[in-house]
């Protein structure tokens, strides 16, 4: 399988032709297509909310020193969601945690193993009804800032608003995924 | 829901079945409580409260109404006394208090306590007050005050004073007014410490709400003052400015048959002049508390309560 995106700027399919320059995303001459450099070792997160990338690169610790190529789209034409943006990150691992948390920024993106230029593995994100120890409550005088696991239950999916099991508070996910309340 | 061997931890999971339950099982309790007698129903149970912050009437009120059903009492009233100053927590505080007692009640300063010791305990849990979010036998006393002193609790238009985001009462209390019918909510308070949003976007299209421009207790059916907290405001002209005060003047503004409701302690919101008014009925709904608290206990330790 190879990487094969289903939009109208579409990045270059994964393991057919040789990269281009690597970090840089190029016109093609012929088609006025944006080309974005597919990556070796990686993955890739699509279909994520128009404008979301930077934050859920934040979510998932991506920063300056991240030290692999980060092919960043954002509001890019999809003929199923109207704008997405996408991200390709070199050299980078999901966690679960790290899972989770982009999934509350991006509940309905879809991920994309990368290894050897190949698709190796292609999943949806998924926001479980439950979502236990993946971030911090927001409310510092929440009982759980102070000893035990965090606990957000789904309340609403669209948009995505999560209650904390302990204070009760609402929050809407991008609010949780704030890199301010990683759990730490 | 069955009410036996139930956590009570706040008021947002209470249909109006539940709270009618607890009230007509506090009215059975009403005059043991009111003569100062006690029943043999909890005999043999043990009930622990647990008070990680300071309380009078409310420590008093659930000890007073599990010794006057027999139950034996343990607890503290200062975390001082225990071994969370050591550094235990809480989960391993309640761990050991679970093996023995038949029920926990709890006060705590951290929202979300009570849940977090209900989590770990297999005894029932009650939630005495956990930081500013819930206080749900509260809630379950001012009701079943505002129907005894009112007849009903349908229909009424209640108006809610000072600190209405901190207050945990007054988030309690709306919640389980919620499942009424026909009531209004009326709020005043200073724009800083308005009802939470998240409250009162969560109960839009339950109950109506209403905010008053103005200090205005002609409308409404009760009056429900709490105090304003003079550490909330960093500014001493802002709490002077936003602070109320209820005296014979403004009582003479309330309608003849409303209620002037108090959760205490008050600080200068009500004049002590007012409290010979058969409208102040803050010192009814405190006393009420000792027959709630009975029914509450004796519904969650009792399989015939």
């Amino acid at each position: 399988m190879t990487e094969k995106h289903d939009d109208k700027h579409q990045p270059q399919a994964e393991g057919k032709t040789k990269p281009q320059t690597e970090g840089k995303a190029v016109h093609g001459a012929d088609d006025e297509q944006l080309r974005v450099n597919k990556i070796e070792n990686g993955i890739v997160l699509d279909h994520l909310p128009p404008g979301s990338a930077l934050k859920v690169l934040d979510a998932l610790g991506v920063t300056a020193e991240f030290p692999g190529t980060v092919s960043i789209l954002m509001k890019s034409p999809s003929s199923r969601h109207g704008l997405k943006d996408l991200v390709k990150i070199e050299g980078k691992a999901l966690g679960k945690t790290e899972l989770d948390r982009a999934a509350l920024l991006a509940p309905h993106s879809t991920v994309n193993v990368i290894k050897g230029f190949k698709v190796v593995e292609k999943y949806r994100v998924s926001v479980a009804d439950e979502v236990k120890d993946v971030v911090r409550c927001p409310n510092n005088k929440c009982v759980t800032n102070a000893e035990g696991k965090s606990i957000f239950r789904v309340e609403e999916r669209n948009p995505l608003k999560l209650r904390c099991a302990y204070c009760e508070r609402l929050y809407h996910a991008a609010e949780l995924a704030s890199p301010a309340h990683a759990q730490g | 829901m069955t009410w036996f061997g139930r956590d009570l931890v706040t008021a947002r999971g209470l249909g109006r079945d539940d709270i009618e339950e607890i009230l007509r099982e506090a009215d059975s309790f009403s005059s043991i409580a009111r003569e100062k007698r006690s029943t043999d129903t909890l005999k043999g149970k043990v009930v622990a409260t647990l008070f990680f912050e300071p309380s009078t009437r409310t420590r008093f009120s659930f000890q007073t109404a599990a010794m006057r059903l027999g139950a034996r009492r343990i607890g503290f009233g200062d975390d001082s006394v225990t071994s969370t100053v050591k550094g235990e927590t809480l989960s391993d505080t309640i761990k050991v208090i679970d093996a023995c007692a038949d029920c926990i009640v709890i006060r705590h300063p951290l929202e979300g306590a009570a849940q977090a010791a209900a989590n770990v305990s297999e005894a029932p849990v009650i939630n005495a007050g956990d930081g500013a979010n819930q206080h749900p036998t509260q809630a379950l006393l001012d009701l079943y005050t505002i129907r005894k002193e009112k007849g009903t609790i349908d229909g009424l238009k209640i108006l809610m004073l000072g600190d209405l985001k901190y207050g945990r009462t007054v988030h309690s209390l709306a919640y389980a007014l919620s499942q009424f019918d026909d009531v209004e909510l009326l709020f005043h308070s200073p724009p800083a410490l308005r009802m939470p949003e998240q409250i009162t976007n969560e109960l839009r299209g339950q109950i109506k709400m209403r905010e008053l421009s103005s200090f205005d207790l002609s409308q409404a059916d009760v009056v429900y003052a709490t105090r304003i907290q003079k550490e909330r405001f960093a500014d001493p002209e802002e709490y002077r400015k936003y602070s109320y005060h209820i005296g014979t003047d403004e009582l003479a503004t309330m309608k003849t048959d409303a209620i002037l409701m108090h959760p205490f302690p008050r600080v200068g919101e009500i004049a002590e002049e007012v409290d010979a008014d058969p409208r102040a009925a803050y010192f009814r709904q405190e006393a009420n508390g000792i027959c709630v608290r009975m029914a509450v206990l004796n519904k969650i330790l009792s399989r015939k309560g």
